[in-house]
């Protein structure tokens, strides 16, 4: 499987940590949602992810549309940890002191 | 918020960006709405609501078309475009960089982009606004079949001026046998009755329709039928059609409706039809139900014996101007036929349109154009912001010159920035007409009378008419920031990239503009100079009686009680007196007309001492029937002889009171009390003369009126004129009250005070006023900024030479006097030629205007003046600034 972009990464990375919906992740991540709605798309033909509308009469109780939540599914939190120590590598070992 | 629209927008995109990016964002910021307008309570935040949203979802497509064109990017260097696409593909490509470039610029400059879109936005809004009102007015069909080929036919009375639409009966039916142009020619009326059946008894509106009448009009019932020839001759059993609306609501829905009557006025009608949903004749005005009309199938011994409105179908091909020749020929017979009733009177036809819409186009037009105007100062003023933000570019634009770019390729750039903003301009100018524009249809005067101002919306028509605004206003504002572009080479334009400046052409391009912007504002400014003196002029008008403090309602008797003249005097005079032993009340009249509502009825007058020629028809004046408290009630003066009262009523000598126009003219030289006057076969003597007042509206001018006694002529439903102690609508409830004591089943409705129909006469004026006002004053502050602008980039680019003339010894006052000139002679230029265009353009507003020539001095002078003293206000700061150059370091950075 190809590597994860760094944009995927932050994607996913936001879904693992319980930012299940579109707008959250945008929020979280401060991506565009041009960027952040195209990689869930990829990400969920991937099998990274998994989306699931939420129960219809719920939301048409609170007189509201359904929202899509996306989980991470378990190939996705792997290639998510895989991705993470391989960027992770490329980083110095220890951080440069930082000149002001 | 509805948002079909972008759903719309959305479906033109590739299905890869509509499934991977459009829907599932779009169906979240669907979410978000929902969620968000639970807790948006107040109007304000209910539309920043609707704004964010609105806002998102262009930004959504945006984004949509930003991914296109980087999709487009990638595969044209991944895989080679087939030669016989390629061309048009190139050009796509190219079209998607500028956008994404635009898109780039937009937001990387928020300020500037969002002080050109609100610009635009004002403009493009009230012309989409006021496209919305022509549109439902003007442009969209009449609500009955071909309502194009419906043609109305009214007479003018050629000595007064007067038009009416009530016809002869005798005319009536001579014109339905001789005209050939229509295919159709019916006659139809309006009047209001009680509806009585179970509790309180309901008004309903009322038309009486000749059995052609159906064919005219293209009407099919939904339920029963139509008239027929036999239910319009006298002595036919009783028959009505009723409205759906009224079948819905008062009937119930009785399946059975058709084989029930109904209790109309003093006549039970049996139901044989029932109209198709949402009918209404004239369109606008409520059809409650539909008696037929009865007219004879040949003209009666007595021509004038009753009137009716005509309306006819023109035959298929048939123009119309083939149709008013035709009427135009057989008024001619009949002025030689019946030349006691006919001379002078000019029978005419006009679209039924032309006939609903009446003097509402001219404005509507002129508003329109008006705010076109404002558009176009707005385009004016973004490209001179364009041309200024262009210097700031002047380097990018030299080096891509230099690399090659063609100077086509940088104009469609520049173009393409321009859609972007106009686009974002036109859409918040939506935003503002679907907010406005029903407030406007509710500004204008009678709106229930014009047909469509209850159908004012943002239709797909209205929204192609912002869609093209917003392209025009893009083509011209960027031509405008091209101007700067078009006359630099490369060379030149890479050798000045240091230095922001204009070259010469485009700095007198920019002025130019400037003087054209003030030219366009002038013309505004001497229109809303006009309408407002023209307005004041209307209010300021003496209308011949006094309408502060005077309530007016509609009134009328139970049905079938009083069923003659006496009774019903009796009954009057009753309520009169309890009426008038109220505190509240001080006087208390009735009449048949209201004033300034239009009504032009008129009555022959003939002196016995006087008889007319063989062949001579009698001057027509004023028809009005009063009773004395009416003249009390308006303080109308009575100048000689005495009002009517209780001696004149029933069997007592028939009476009059004439208005000053009558004495005058009628009676030159001589006292008119005492003397007669003939009516039909007996005369009346005239016991009063009082002032004369404007009937028909403000604008009218003061009518020759003779009065009838009240006491004599009245029916079951009057008018009431009541003077009150305070506050006239205060007053009703006790008025209601007092009357409901005398007889509890009288009806009363239509309270209005009298200020309010006096003000509503006024209306037209005082729309136009306020919206020519409204649109001078944005185009003066555009003007403002725009010579602003040019005279800031002026100093700035002259400052070594002011700092030069500063070392040389030229005082500070000479240096604020050298750029205010600069300032004058462009702000001077835009006047003159201002002046001329709104001298013509005054022409065409000659028509709405009252008491006030179209040359009218104060307003010329007036506009002359505010646009000076806004023109030196906005080149001071730019000239003080001039002053405070410093000559040491501009010298020293030489």
């Amino acid at each position: 499987m190809r590597r994860l972009s760094i944009t995927a990464v932050s994607v996913l990375q936001a879904i693992a940590g319980g930012y299940e919906y579109g707008f959250d992740v945008i929020d979280h991540t401060g991506l565009p949602s041009g960027t952040v709605y195209p990689a869930l798309s990829r990400l969920e033909r991937d099998g990274l992810v998994r989306s699931a509308w939420e129960d219809e009469a719920a939301a048409h109780a609170e007189g509201r549309p359904p929202r899509r939540n996306y989980r991470i599914t378990a190939h996705g939190a792997t290639a998510l940890a895989e991705a993470i120590s391989f960027y992770r590598a490329l980083l110095p070992a220890r951080p440069r002191a930082v000149r002001s | 918020m509805r948002s079909g629209w972008i759903e719309r927008l959305g479906r033109l995109l590739p299905e890869e960006i509509g499934r991977d990016l459009f829907q599932p964002a779009l169906a979240d910021l669907h979410y978000e709405l929902a969620r968000r307008r639970g807790r948006a309570i107040s109007r304000l935040s209910r539309l920043r609501l609707r704004l964010w949203f609105g806002a998102s979802a262009l930004w959504l497509l945006a984004d949509c078309v930003r991914l296109m064109s980087i999709d487009r990017l990638s595969r044209r260097f991944t895989a080679p475009p087939s030669p016989m696409q390629a061309p048009r593909k190139e050009w796509l490509t190219m079209f998607a960089i500028d956008l994404r470039h635009a898109l780039r610029l937009f937001q990387r400059e928020p300020a500037f982009s969002a002080s050109v879109v609100l610009t635009l936005a004002l403009g493009i809004g009230a012309n989409t606004a006021l496209f919305a009102l022509v549109q439902a007015v003007l442009l969209r069909p009449l609500p009955y079949a071909d309502g194009d080929r419906l043609v109305l036919v009214k007479h003018r009375d050629v000595r007064s001026g007067l038009s009416k639409q009530d016809i002869a009966i005798g005319d009536f039916v001579d014109l339905k046998a001789r005209q050939q142009s229509f295919e159709a020619f019916a006659g139809y009326s309006g009047f209001q009755a009680p509806l009585v059946g179970a509790g309180e008894p309901l008004r309903v509106q009322g038309a009486t329709f000749t059995p052609e009448a159906f064919g005219v009009l293209g009407l099919q019932p939904a339920m029963g039928r139509t008239f027929q020839a036999a239910d319009a001759i006298e002595g036919a059993a009783p028959v009505v059609i009723v409205s759906y609306e009224l079948w819905r609501t008062t009937l119930g829905s009785d399946p059975l409706i058709l084989s029930r009557s109904i209790q109309l006025g003093t006549t039970r009608r049996l139901v044989v039809g029932v109209a198709p949903p949402g009918f209404h004749f004239p369109p606008g005005a409520p059809t409650d139900v539909i008696v037929p009309a009865m007219v004879p199938a040949t003209a009666p011994a007595v021509r004038s014996a009753g009137w009716i409105y005509a309306i006819a179908r023109l035959k298929a091909g048939v123009p119309l101007a083939r149709a008013e020749a035709d009427v135009a020929a057989i008024s001619e017979q009949f002025e030689h036929e019946f030349p006691q009733q006919n001379q002078g009177s000019r029978y005419y036809a006009e679209t039924l349109r032309d006939g609903l819409v009446g003097d509402t186009r001219r404005p509507l037009l002129m508003l329109l154009a008006s705010a076109g105007f404002v558009l176009l100062i707005a385009c004016v003023n973004v490209g001179n912001l364009l041309l200024a933000r262009s210097l700031a570019r002047q380097a990018e634009m030299a080096m891509r010159l230099a690399l090659g770019a063609g100077r086509w390729r940088l104009v469609a750039q520049t173009l393409t920035e321009g859609l972007v903003l106009a686009l974002a301009g036109g859409a918040v100018g939506v935003l503002v007409a679907w907010q406005t524009a029903p407030t406007l249809a509710s500004l204008m005067p009678q709106p229930s009378r014009i047909p469509g101002l209850d159908r004012v919306d943002l239709n797909p028509a209205v929204l192609a008419f912002s869609l093209g605004a917003s392209i025009v206003a893009a083509m011209v504002f960027s031509l405008v920031a091209c101007l700067g572009l078009m006359r630099e080479s490369a060379r030149d334009a890479l050798q000045v990239q240091r230095r922001t400046t204009m070259t010469g052409g485009a700095r007198r391009a920019a002025s130019l503009l400037v003087a054209a912007e003030i030219a366009l504002a002038v013309v505004l400014l001497i229109g809303a100079g006009l309408t407002l003196r023209s307005f004041a002029s209307l209010i300021a008008v003496d209308p011949g009686f006094t309408a502060d403090g005077v309530l007016t309602v509609q009134f009328g008797l139970p049905v079938g009680r009083y069923t003659d003249q006496p009774a019903r005097t009796a009954a009057y005079r009753q309520m009169f007196d309890t009426l008038a032993q109220l505190p509240e009340v001080e006087t208390v009249g009735a009449a048949a007309v209201t004033p300034l509502t239009g009504n032009n009825w008129t009555a022959p007058l003939v002196r016995p001492e006087h008889p007319l020629a063989a062949g001579q028809r009698p001057p027509e004046v004023g028809w009005q029937a009063a009773s004395g408290g009416y003249f009390r009630a308006l303080q109308i003066p009575l100048r000689d002889g005495r009002l009517f009262d209780a001696r004149d009523s029933g069997a007592a000598p028939p009476v009059v009171i004439v208005s000053d126009s009558i004495a005058e003219r009628y009676f030159p030289g001589e006292n008119p009390v005492g003397k007669r006057i003939q009516l039909g076969e007996s005369t009346a003597e005239i016991v009063g003369r009082v002032g004369d007042i404007r009937r028909a509206s403000l604008s009218d001018a003061p009518r020759a009126d003779l009065y009838f006694p009240f006491e004599r002529q009245n029916g079951n439903g009057i008018t009431l004129f009541i003077r009150t102690t305070g506050d006239p609508l205060l007053a009703f409830p006790a008025i209601r009250a007092a009357v409901r004591q005398v007889e509890p089943n009288a009806l009363l409705f239509e309270a209005r005070t009298l200020s309010d129909i006096a003000a509503q006469s006024a209306a037209a004026s005082r729309l136009a006023m306020r919206l020519l006002g409204g649109f001078a004053l944005i185009a003066l502050a555009l003007a403002g900024v725009g010579i602003y602008g040019v005279m800031s980039y002026s100093v700035r680019r002259r400052t070594r030479e002011l700092g030069t003339r500063l070392a040389l010894g030229a005082s500070r006052r000479d240096i604020v006097w050298l750029v205010m000139r600069q300032a004058g002679i462009i702000a001077g230029a835009g006047l003159v030629a201002g002046t001329v265009a709104g001298l013509a353009a005054a022409r065409a507003l000659s028509s709405m205007l009252y008491g006030v020539p179209p040359w009218d001095p104060p307003a010329l002078l007036a506009a002359g003046a505010v646009l000076t003293v806004t023109a030196l206000a906005a080149s001071y700061f730019p000239a003080r600034r001039a002053s405070r150059v410093d000559p040491a370091m501009t010298l020293a950075s030489e």
